[in-house]
Parts: structure tokens; C-alpha cells; sequence
């Protein structure tokens, strides 16, 4: 069995790649993308901890996750949306309005 | 595993007591109704959705005040222990309910004067009260996710209703992505407090005898305090705020000041200080900081600023560096104390909120300092409303902001330890300072004389009930706060 510290190793990879997104990613569907790439590394985490323990709640809390990030994903679309009208741009730099 | 599930479903026992979930089902029932209500109205009917709402809001209200007094010493847990509901969680709920009730009145004209469509708007202030509802009552870290989000995801909408203004979809967009953002490290988080202890209940978590790894342990620690920091706007996690409560429509703003930072507070104290006791030493380290920087930061920021919405949006960062302390204190004392501020700022804050929209919904106006010239003359009521507030907010007896403090400072004080002394002189020269930027309204809207010929305010119905409960509180918490010890016997723990 592959122990339990290599797949915390690649989901804590994979939760770094996410939040450097974030940070360095200058197209708002881009950092979005990352977003979801966080909350997945959450999952593989509790996927594997829930393996560990052989405790079946830990592989439920992953459905949650996964429902609240399709909602998550769903309202995000809509306000990218709702920007791309008024502004023709999903470039972060051209949302600058008020200072950040 | 196939054991394992088996004795999980022969150990489930739901143990819904409906009598004490009754506020949750209210606003939840109402916000689905609203919902549902809102094509078929056409033209005037439409107010039919902010009756109901606030109708129902109160209702909620009620049958909190009989949950409470019909079973003082409550302590319930259901939904095989992922809800807990006792006096802690109904007090916070109150307080959460006070600030949407409050929102609701200023609300109804604002919206019309800024051609805002309503049905929808009501729908979700109850949906997001609904989500703080969970998240103060949540006895399982899921169950605080979840609640979270729904408070999240209807104040990402919220907060960009204004559609067609750049300013509401910038704020959107900032907030849906920090919020997001944050909500990633908070599950990140979270995952790695289950696989430190195996377990996901906050009142399990700390009895979990055998902590598998103390480092999974700290580094969820760390990860939730990032995720939660920037839901109440801790420094350094706080760069959203400013951009956020500016861009938003004002009624919204006022909204998101009051609730949503309390539920996230809310959060704070269930998480650091029933779940991660025995990380308490290295917490309360981390805590300090933030609190000091928090208040700090906030505070000096808000002294530089020309528009009064973004002004209050720093003072809302400092406030929340204020009820750290009570965080830091770590005693049952302080978590009372921590609500009793919170009710305090709801109040207060949302108060000085009023009397901007008042001002903002004028042709031509806007939430500069500018616009408040002349106020004072014209209104000289309104002028003493406001200048109560603002005193509130800067903590001078007799007010609601002043007793919130002294019961904070006091709990902080009583602990005897020598950082946190410290903590509070530095909260009090903050307090100190922030009297400047305060006052400075109060300075603008009697001494200074107007451009123009002062433009009349439009005196609501609405808003007038806002004023008067918001008033009322301010007053009434700051000086008699013997009618509120109900409050000071609970705690949390």
C-alpha cells in the first residue's frame, strides 16, 4: 500500500500550485480554476485520512465538499459573467477602480 | 469498512427537537417562500416580500426570547451531534437576526431610489441569516463549512446586485475570490484537523485522546486561522475589505459589517477555543498578533481616508481587532464579553450606516465627507443621532461601543497576564486615536457649511424604524446593561 504521507505530500503539491494561481494569475477564469484546485487537494487529503482511519464520514465530507464547490463554481461563473458585460475584459488588472 | 458503516447507522440517532430549531426553520421557510413569491408580484404588491421578510425575522426573534426563557440552561445536540444548540448560540443568533432586521428596514427605499430589483435581495439577506444561523450553532467542523458557504455564496451576490455599476462588480468579484480563496484554506484546514484526531466534531475533537500527529494538528490549526482571518478581516488578511464595503451598495455594506463578521466570529470561538484547546499556548501567541496588528493597521488606515464608506470599512477592520483580545483572553468571561461587543457594533454600526444612506439617497450625492456639510444645521436631530454613533464607535460612555469595550478590557485584564495588559493599552491608545477620524464627521457636519444649498433628506418609514431600534440599542446597552445580564451569565464552554 502507498503510505498515507505520499498522498499528503502530492495534495499538499497540488494546494501550493493551487494558491500560487491565485497569487501570480492574472485571468480571472485562471485563478478560479486554482480555487478549485485548493478545495481538490482538501479532498485527497480527507480521502486519504478517511482511508487511514477506515472512517466511511470522511469520504461523505467529500461529496459536501464537492456539492458546495458546484455552487461555488455556479455563482462565481455568474458574477464573471455579469463582469464581462460591463467591461469586455476577465484580465484582473483591469478591474481597478477603487485601489486595491 | 462495510463493519464500520454498519455500526455508524445503528449508532445514528438524529435527535431533531423542532421546538429549538424553530429559528432556523423560520427564516429558512421564509427564504424559500420569498423566493418562490417574488415572480408572481407585480408593481406595489412587490412590498409584500420585505413585510414577510422582516415579519418573519421578528418571529424569529420571538421564538428565541421563549427558547430561552423556557429553557434557560439549554444544551441540546442533534442531528447525531453536528447541531448544538444552547444560550450561546441562541445569543448569537439574536445578534445576527438584529443586524438582518436592522438591514431590512434601511433597505426597502434604498433599493428603490437605486432602481435595485428587490425580490431577490430579501431572499437572500434571509438565506445568508440562515447561514450564520449554522455556522453559530455548528457542532461539526462540516457543518460550520457549509454554513459558511451559504452565508458566503449569498453575499458574493449581494454585494454585485448593483449590475450594472463597475464599482458593485469589482466589489463582487474581490470578494467572490478572496472568499473562495479563504474557504480553500479553511477546508484545507479542516482536513487536516480530521486527520490529526480522526474526528470532525469541535466537542470530539478535544477529547480525541489519542492525537495521531501534532504536526497535522498545527498545520490545520494554521490553515483554518488563515481561512477564518479573512472572513472577519484580520490583518494581514484583510486587503478585501476596504474594496469590497466601498463597492457594494451601501444597505448591503451596512449588512456585511454587522452579521457575517459576528458569524465569523462566531466561528473563531467555536473553532480556537472549544475545538483546538489543547492547542491554547501557541494559539493565543498567534492570536495576539493578529489582534494588535489587526486594530492597528485598521485604525491608521481609516485616519487617511476622504470617503466615510471606506472610512467605516477600516473601522470595521479595527473593531474586529478589538474582539480578538477577547480571543486572546481565552476564558468563558471573555467569550461573553466578545458577544456582548459584537451585539454592540451590530447596532452602532449599522446605526451610522442609516444616516449615510439617509445622505446618500439624495440626486447627486455621494458618501464623501463632503456631503455631510451642513447636515448638522439642517437636521440638528439627525446631526445628534449620528454624533451618538460615532461616539459609540469610538468608545465613550454612556454608549453601546463603551461598555462593549470595558467588558472586553476588563475580561482581558482579569486574567492577570502581563501581554495581555499590554494588548490593552495598546487597544485603549488605539481607541484614542480612532476618536479623530470619528469625530471629523461630527466636525464636517456642523462646522462646515455646505457648497450648495443643503438637498433635503427623505425621511422613510423604514429608516425611521432603524434609526429608533438602533438608537434605542445604542443607548440602552451602553447604559443600562444590568437589563442585558441574562448575557453576562452565558458563556461559551
Amino acid at each position: 500500500m502507498v503510505p498515507l504521507e505520499y498522498y499528503l505530500i502530492l495534495s499538499g503539491i497540488i494546494f501550493t500550485i493551487g494558491v500560487s494561481g491565485v497569487v501570480i494569475s492574472r485571468n480571472i477564469i485562471i485563478v478560479f480554476m486554482s480555487i478549485e484546485l485548493m478545495l481538490n487537494a482538501a479532498n485527497l487529503a480527507l480521502i486519504s485520512f478517511a482511508r487511514q482511519f477506515a472512517d466511511p464520514s470522511g469520504h461523505v465530507f467529500v461529496f459536501i465538499v464537492m456539492a458546495v464547490a458546484a455552487a461555488e463554481a455556479a455563482v462565481g461563473l455568474a458574477i464573471i459573467i455579469a463582469l464581462f458585460r460591463n467591461k469586455d475584459s476577465i484580465n484582473l488588472d483591469d478591474f481597478n477602480v477603487m485601489k486595491w | 469498512m462495510q463493519e464500520s458503516v454498519k455500526t455508524i447507522l445503528e449508532n445514528f440517532s438524529l435527535n431533531i427537537d423542532l421546538v429549538t430549531l424553530m429559528p432556523e426553520i423560520i427564516i429558512c421557510g421564509m427564504a424559500l417562500l420569498t423566493m418562490i413569491l417574488e415572480p408572481f408580484l407585480k408593481g406595489d404588491s412587490r412590498k409584500v416580500v420585505m413585510h414577510l421578510t422582516w415579519l418573519s425575522i421578528v418571529a424569529a426573534l420571538i421564538s428565541i426570547y421563549s427558547i430561552w426563557t423556557s429553557q434557560p440552561n439549554l444544551q441540546s445536540l442533534q442531528f447525531a451531534d453536528a447541531y448544538r444548540i444552547d444560550s450561546y448560540s441562541l445569543l448569537f443568533k439574536a445578534v445576527f437576526l438584529i443586524g438582518s432586521l436592522l438591514t431590512v428596514f434601511i433597505s426597502s427605499n434604498f433599493l428603490k431610489f437605486k432602481n435595485v430589483p428587490d425580490g431577490e435581495f430579501y431572499s437572500l439577506i434571509l438565506f445568508a441569516t440562515f447561514g450564520m444561523m449554522n455556522m453559530a450553532s455548528a457542532g461539526d467542523l462540516i457543518v460550520l463549512f457549509i454554513g459558511l458557504e451559504i452565508m458566503s455564496l449569498c453575499l458574493y451576490v449581494l454585494a454585485g446586485i448593483l449590475r450594472r455599476s463597475v464599482y458593485a462588480n469589482e466589489a463582487s468579484l474581490k470578494y467572490f475570490l478572496m472568499g473562495a480563496f479563504a474557504s480553500g484554506f479553511l477546508m484545507f484546514g479542516i482536513a487536516f484537523i480530521y486527520g490529526a484526531t480522526g474526528t470532525t466534531s469541535i466537542v470530539d475533537v478535544i477529547q480525541s485522546s489519542e492525537i495521531l500527529s501534532n504536526t497535522y494538528l498545527i498545520i490545520g490549526a494554521a490553515m483554518v486561522m488563515i481561512g477564518l482571518g479573512f472572513k472577519v478581516g484580520a490583518v494581514p488578511f484583510h486587503m478585501w475589505i476596504p474594496d469590497v464595503y466601498t463597492g457594494s451598495i451601501t444597505n448591503v455594506t451596512a449588512f456585511m459589517s454587522a452579521g457575517p463578521k459576528a458569524a465569523a466570529f462566531a466561528a473563531f470561538f467555536q473553532v480556537f477555543i472549544v475545538a483546538l484547546r489543547p492547542l491554547q499556548s501557541e494559539i493565543e501567541v498567534v492570536l495576539w498578533i493578529l489582534s494588535a496588528l489587526t486594530m492597528t493597521l485598521g485604525n491608521i488606515l481609516a485616519i487617511t481616508q476622504n470617503d466615510v464608506k471606506r472610512m467605516l470599512a477600516y473601522s470595521s477592520i479595527s473593531h474586529a481587532g478589538y474582539v480578538l483580545i477577547a480571543l486572546v483572553a481565552f476564558t468563558p468571561a471573555a467569550t461573553t464579553a466578545g458577544l456582548y461587543y459584537l451585539l454592540c457594533y451590530t447596532v452602532m454600526n449599522i446605526g451610522a450606516f442609516t444616516v449615510l444612506i439617509m445622505v446618500e439617497a439624495r440626486e447627486n450625492s455621494d458618501t464623501n465627507f463632503s456631503s455631510f456639510a451642513g447636515m448638522g444645521r439642517r437636521y440638528p436631530f439627525l446631526g445628534i443621532l449620528l454624533t451618538i454613533f460615532m461616539i459609540s464607535l469610538a468608545g465613550f460612555p454612556p454608549t453601546a461601543g463603551f461598555m462593549g469595550k470595558f467588558l472586553v478590557f476588563k475580561s482581558a485584564i482579569d486574567t492577570g497576564s502581563t501581554s495581555l495588559i499590554v494588548l490593552v493599552v495598546l487597544a485603549v491608545v488605539n481607541s484614542l486615536v480612532s476618536v479623530y477620524y470619528y469625530l471629523r464627521v461630527v466636525v464636517v457636519m456642523f462646522m462646515v457649511e455646505p457648497e450648495l444649498e443643503y438637498r433635503p433628506i427623505n425621511f422613510a418609514t423604514g429608516i425611521i424604524a432603524a434609526l429608533v431600534i438602533s438608537m434605542g440599542g445604542t443607548l440602552l446597552l451602553g447604559i443600562y446593561p444590568q437589563i442585558f445580564a441574562f448575557f453576562l451569565n452565558t458563556a461559551l464552554i
